[in-house]
């Protein structure tokens, strides 16, 4: 599968991540910038923020967006280098005017950040201040217990290592979770 | 390196599934309520084979219940179709 | 919307003509108007059964009637529970339409016709396409259902009896039992996996999942999705919508160049993942178009068959009245011929 990849990434391994520099965008080939005269110009990020069953934003100028991208936390300002970016369990901060922030947190999907407008597609995302931190602990504290009864029984096979992996995507969510919920982030 | 749970035989759908699953489950009310009637589902599958049914079975939400049986449901079904 | 009012117009047209039939064959002579029946008993009125046959003929009409309008109740309950099922598909569906069209616009990178040629002309390789037919468990929609159908048959190897054919393996995963009856007596031989009940309850992400993960075990080089795209309440379209394979993805993944990936892991693996991705997306979409236009079908045929119903009703208690005239007539003239017989 690589090989058949390799011509895709080669350019844009390189340029990891790298925030909106005059080198990155006259680096991507898309005409970054030059074709949303409408919406970037003014410094904003024109955000589509998008689940199965619900639109968060569409079309909303923000001053910037901080998503949980899976090598780390991707701040997106006004002409970030088009980039296509896998979400990890984690919160999506949108900053509006004056800083005003907005959060929330998502369980997975994607992130298009393109020339002239991002989107984001989560599969679930959620006011952080819908979460309850009680239920969060609980559940973290659950899933654990069962992670420590698969792996400890774990003579092999798909049925049991499916169950641990099942409990450690449980761990993984709800310790993300519960960093954002105690305000520690 | 692949995740632990790609290395485990779950898919990314499958995955993303569980992950959105977790993250319904901790809501606080109305929201939970709101948001698992959403995410059931209940249905009937049918493998057919030459022009034949051969295996029926009902898929329903109880992914992170038994998480192994609704992943493997599906696993199995694509086995017994390819041989 | 021509479909939908051609099947609710003769649906209900046989009934009339049912209807008629049994009103006419009940009729002495077949006149079927009040004249024709008056005319018909005055000429032979010395026949003791026609009595009898009159009061039936008057009968029939009646359970007629009464017939249709129970006929009429029923479509018009039916049609005010599609409108409110139609709500609220409609509403669902406004909200998650630019989810499966974000994701679809990132992949309208890749320009579908230059690579269909390109295709063609490679390797000889079998190719397997997959058609995913979304159809309603229920009936009495109008022609959603046929129109699907029938989009589906024209990509199926033309007479060919088995899924292999010129190199290509085609088999059909049908969604709903409409679109199972429909292509089972012709197709059967194509069919790897049926599911039925999907819309029994609202869609929901996580069943697209499960139905994309099956689209997926069976490792398709190409996806073709039909269903009826949902434009308005009165029109729906028959829309195929065809999805590349993983393979054609990575063989065209430059297209992709002007994006940068970021993941945590083997870069290669995000792009099946955004596949996988892309698939689940896409036909959420396109459960939720289907389940709205089956909603909006069903309800603009249940309207015309109520109006069709009311119609026929109109005519018929028409009829009746006319008839009921009639034998008031015939009864009068029986009196004064009667009495002016006496007196003679």
């Amino acid at each position: 599968m690589n090989k058949w990849l390799r011509p895709a990434l080669r350019t844009t391994l390189r340029l990891w991540r790298r925030q909106w520099s005059a080198e990155a965008t006259s680096g991507a080939s898309v005409s970054t910038g030059a074709s949303s005269p409408s919406s970037e110009e003014a410094g904003r990020v024109t955000l589509n923020f998008f689940c199965p069953h619900q639109v968060i934003a569409k079309n909303r100028q923000v001053v910037s967006v901080i998503v949980p991208a899976a090598s780390g936390l991707m701040g997106i300002l006004p002409n970030h280098v088009p980039t296509v970016a896998q979400m990890r369990p984690g919160v999506v901060t949108i900053i509006g005017d004056g800083g005003a922030e907005e959060r929330y947190f998502v369980s997975s999907g994607f992130t298009f950040v393109h020339p002239d407008r991002t989107d984001i597609c989560a599969v679930e995302a959620v006011r952080v201040s819908d979460i309850d931190p009680e239920e969060v602990s609980k559940a973290l504290a659950d899933c654990e217990a069962k992670l420590a009864s698969s792996s400890s029984s774990a003579a092999a096979g798909t049925a049991e290592a499916q169950r641990a992996a099942v409990a450690q995507i449980g761990v993984d969510v709800y310790l993300a979770m519960q960093g954002v919920v105690s305000g520690t982030r | 390196m692949p995740q632990y749970w790609r290395v485990a035989g779950l898919s990314y759908l499958q995955y993303a599934n569980v992950c959105a699953e977790y993250v319904r489950r901790v809501l606080k009310e109305p929201e939970r309520t709101k948001a698992l009637s959403r995410a059931g589902y209940s249905m009937i599958k049918a493998t057919w084979k030459d022009g034949k049914v051969a295996s029926r079975v009902t898929l329903e939400s109880a992914l992170l219940d038994d998480p192994v049986k609704s992943i493997s449901a599906a696993a199995a079904a694509s086995e017994k179709n390819n041989s | 919307m021509q479909g939908v009012r051609a099947v609710g117009l003769s649906s209900v047209r046989r009934v009339y003509a049912a209807a008629r039939a049994h009103v006419q064959s009940s009729t002495p002579g077949g006149g079927g108007g009040g004249g024709g029946g008056v005319g018909n008993f005055l000429s032979s009125s010395n026949e003791k059964a026609l009595g009898g046959v009159r009061f039936a003929s008057l009968k029939a009409v009646r359970n007629r009637m009464r017939s249709i309008a129970s006929i009429g109740k029923i479509t018009k309950a039916m049609k005010m529970v599609a409108a409110a099922k139609l709500r609220g598909t409609q509403a669902r569906q406004d909200l998650s339409r630019p989810f499966a069209a974000s994701v679809r616009q990132f992949f309208d990178l890749l320009p579908l016709e230059k690579l269909g040629s390109e295709t063609k002309a490679g390797v000889a390789e079998p190719k397997r396409r997959l058609l995913v037919v979304i159809t309603s468990d229920r009936g009495l929609c109008g022609s959603v259902n046929t129109n699907v159908c029938r989009l589906a048959r024209q990509m199926l190897p033309h007479g060919a009896a088995s899924p292999v054919s010129d190199g290509v393996e085609t088999n059909i995963m049908v969604i709903g039992d409409k679109g199972r009856d429909a292509l089972q007596r012709t197709s059967a031989a194509f069919f790897t996996t049926t599911f039925r009940d999907v819309f029994k309850a609202p869609v929901s992400f996580p069943q697209a999942v499960i139905i994309a993960e099956e689209i997926l075990a069976q490792s398709p080089d190409e996806v073709v999705i039909f269903y009826n795209r949902f434009k308005s309440a009165i029109s729906q379209v028959p829309t195929q919508q065809p999805l590349l394979g993983l393979q054609l993805l990575m063989d065209n993944a430059s297209v992709f160049d002007g994006y940068e990936f970021d993941s945590d892991m083997d870069s290669s693996q995000v792009m099946v993942d955004l596949f996988e991705f892309e698939v689940a997306t896409q036909l959420y979409g396109a459960l939720l178009e289907n389940a709205t236009s089956e909603q909006a079908a069903r309800m603009s045929a249940m309207d015309n068959a109520s109006t069709n119903a009311a119609e026929m009703l109109d005519k018929l208690t028409l009829q009746y009245n006319r008839e009921r005239q009639a034998v008031i007539t015939t009864e009068l003239v029986e009196i004064v011929a009667g009495a002016s017989a006496l007196q003679k």
